[in-house]
């Protein structure tokens, strides 16, 4: 049934209360078709707040609705991390080393 | 990299775009002072703070004036926000749920405040004529000083638990507690497991610490505890802070010691309790871990932990001391309470006159001391002094300067306060030298029938007088100390005191709190407080009003004796 292709998502350097908005609104459109598979590439992130965090959790929410829906957090750096763990919301997502890794986990 | 007493300045308007340009400006003037993973925690903290303005403060709207300032201090850095929206109050704002398998309880927004609160080490927010202030302040990691003060038992892996059962079952309990750390919820089972596990770090301490305080407060959990060590009567105080979710930290004697931990190849930020007994070091404990959950590294904390225990069990001279010092810690309540209860001061009547005296010690007793004593129906003496240092030893020279006066007073009706100082001075002298002790005090005598105040001071804090109808004033006082110079001859100052003027003297624990800008405050936010009280309400009123607000700054026990003696001139009926 999987027959979505996982599509990957570039965060940018800094996600913050600033850019959040137009963020989650490009998330949730990815995963609007059925079946959608969504990898977050947080390579190149660096920074991120309680807004960026918020969002995560509604674009998280929004997966949980559907089963086949799935979404996975990927590359991320030692500060992105670190903010993470702070907030313990490592807890609630799937993370995983490299984009690689993430999309092979989703195909399966 | 900014250099301690520097600040910088910068102000805003409101926008999320802005709160970008004060986390480049925080991380540029701070860089350097933190480790690379408390940079990013003070970043965020900032720009949560800064977000807080702009969405709740401002409500969104932007061109609105945010002002920030940053300031280094010797162990710590301030950041000062200051705003004209809606006034915060944080008691308001839920702590975020911890409860990751049911993800329906996880709030989007509303983590700010929590990251806040874990990151920095205080946290003020207070409004002042429309003005919102949030004060953040992050202290410095403090390395031990010399390497051998990381002991053994911090760089040591692979450590056996031991056969001790009293440290294997506080081993247990330590490894509960760090799991705990992990997550925390307000939940009153987990609450009394902590205390109960902190009581029983206590019972290690016995004689060093008095009972435990616990106190809530938002999103903090604050454990105490307070003792006296006995050899050098000097305060020893254990705080152990819980904040939501993240971390323990913890101070000793007052001081918080964010350690650097580098004995697993990377630096990590641990919680360091050093252990210092008359003021020498004798080891740490280390207690927290910033990152991630219960894990491998924490097991070997909480190892740490119980080999401290082990090592100061094994102390020898340490436990011998503890168990003489019970007896100390004894007698100490009592002479506490016989020290209250001489100098416990008693408003006397006199017609015309309205009193007000009241008294805060840092510790269970302290050396200022204030007293009325009334010579006749128009004739009424006052006395504040204060003797150097804080607890027992202060208490006991304050309770002699006491005695000296009352007896000079007995014995010699028409003195004037100079020459009472000057005689006290010269009786007293032997004793403030073998105790190499100094004193101030302000000793004064107020005459009805004359409608005049005489007063001498010994160093003291000037009184400070308001007439109605003009701006307080600071009374003039330069003479020494009481145990400088055994012939001082202390000079009397004679002012009119009439109907509608009101006296203020206090100890220099109200002008020596220190604020959230690190600085004493000085005299003038007294002066400030005076001018604003004294024309509106009456002695009582206003120096109560004062006091408490001294207190709320000071925090409760304050940072020194704090004592204010106030006197008003309301006419006879």
């Amino acid at each position: 049934m999987s027959s979505e292709k996982v599509q990957i998502v570039k965060v940018a350097k800094r996600l913050d209360a600033s850019n959040v908005t137009e963020f989650k609104q490009a998330a949730l459109k990815s995963l609007e078709p059925e079946n959608a598979k969504l990898v977050l590439n947080f390579s190149e992130t660096s920074f991120l707040d309680s807004a960026g965090l918020g969002a995560l959790v509604s674009i998280l929410k929004s997966t949980s609705q559907d089963r086949n829906k799935k979404l996975a957090l990927a590359s991320l750096s030692v500060q992105v991390r670190q903010i993470f763990e702070l907030t313990k919301l490592y807890r609630l997502f799937d993370i995983y080393n490299s984009t690689e890794e993430a999309k092979s986990e989703l195909e399966d | 990299m900014m250099r301690e007493g520097e600040q910088r300045r910068i102000c805003v308007s409101s926008s999320f775009e802005s709160v970008r340009v004060l986390a480049d400006f925080t991380r540029e003037a701070v860089s350097g002072l933190f480790p690379e993973n408390e940079l990013t925690n003070v970043e965020l903290a900032i720009v949560e703070a800064a977000n807080n303005i702009v969405e709740h403060a401002y409500k969104n709207s932007k061109g609105w004036p945010v002002e920030f300032s940053v300031d280094c201090l010797s162990d710590s850095v301030i950041f000062c926000f200051n705003d004209l929206g809606l006034p915060f109050d944080p008691a308001t704002v839920p702590i975020p749920s911890f409860d990751f398998d049911n993800l329906d309880s996880i709030a989007e927004g509303g983590r700010g405040l929590f990251i806040i609160n874990s990151i920095m080490d205080e946290i003020r927010y207070y409004s002042v004529e429309g003005k919102n202030y949030t004060v953040l302040k992050k202290k410095f990691a403090v390395r031990l000083p010399r390497p051998e003060h990381y002991h053994d038992f911090i760089n040591r892996d692979g450590l056996l638990v031991g056969q001790d059962p009293l440290a294997l079952s506080i081993f247990e309990e330590t490894a509960s507690l760090m799991n705990f750390a992990a997550g925390f919820s307000a939940d009153s089972g987990k609450k009394a497991f902590l205390s109960g596990m902190l009581e029983r770090i206590s019972d290690i301490f016995k004689a060093e610490w008095g009972t435990l305080r616990f106190e809530e407060k938002g999103a903090l959990v604050l454990i105490s505890a307070i003792g006296i060590c006995p050899e050098n009567n000097c305060q020893q105080r254990i705080n152990l802070r819980r904040q939501t979710g993240i971390e323990i930290s913890a101070f000793l004697a007052g001081e918080p010691r964010m350690g650097v931990d580098s004995s697993e190849g990377t630096s990590s930020s641990v919680l360091v309790i050093p252990i210092s007994w008359s003021e020498n070091l004798k080891g740490s404990i280390m207690l927290g871990h910033n990152s991630g959950s219960f894990s491998e590294s924490h097991l070997k904390k909480a190892m740490q932990l119980y080999r401290f225990i082990g090592l100061l069990i094994d102390n020898r001279i340490l436990t011998g001391k503890i168990s003489s010092s019970e007896e100390s810690m004894r007698q100490m309540e009592m002479a506490a309470n016989m020290h209250k209860e001489l100098v416990e001061t008693m408003l006397p009547e006199l017609p015309g006159l309205s009193l007000f005296a009241r008294s805060k010690s840092a510790l269970e007793t302290g050396g200022d001391y204030l007293a009325f004593h009334k010579q006749s129906d128009s004739v009424l003496w006052f006395m504040v002094c204060d003797a150097m240092g804080k607890g027992i030893t202060a208490s006991i020279f304050s309770t002699l300067a006491h005695m000296t006066f009352k007896s000079i007073l007995f014995l010699k009706e028409n003195v004037s306060p100079g020459e009472l100082l000057s005689l006290a001075n010269r009786i007293m002298s032997k004793d403030f030298d073998r105790f190499e002790m100094f004193m101030t005090a302000l000793l004064g005598r107020i005459d009805l029938a004359q409608g005049t105040i005489e007063y001498a001071s010994a160093g003291h804090c000037p009184p400070i007088l308001y007439r109605p109808g003009s701006a307080v004033e600071l009374m003039d006082t330069q003479d020494f100390m009481m145990g400088v110079d055994v012939d001082t001859e202390y000079r009397t100052f004679k002012a009119p005191f009439t109907r509608g003027m009101k006296l203020l003297t206090y100890t220099d624990g109200i002008t020596d709190i220190v604020g959230p800008s690190g600085e004493p405050a000085g005299v003038e936010p007294l002066l400030y407080a005076c001018e604003a009280e004294f024309k509106r309400k009456n002695i009582v009123d206003a120096c109560s009003k004062i006091f408490a607000e001294a207190l709320i700054v000071s925090g409760n026990p304050p940072q020194d004796d704090i004592s204010m003696l106030g006197i008003e001139y309301i006419g006879k009926k």
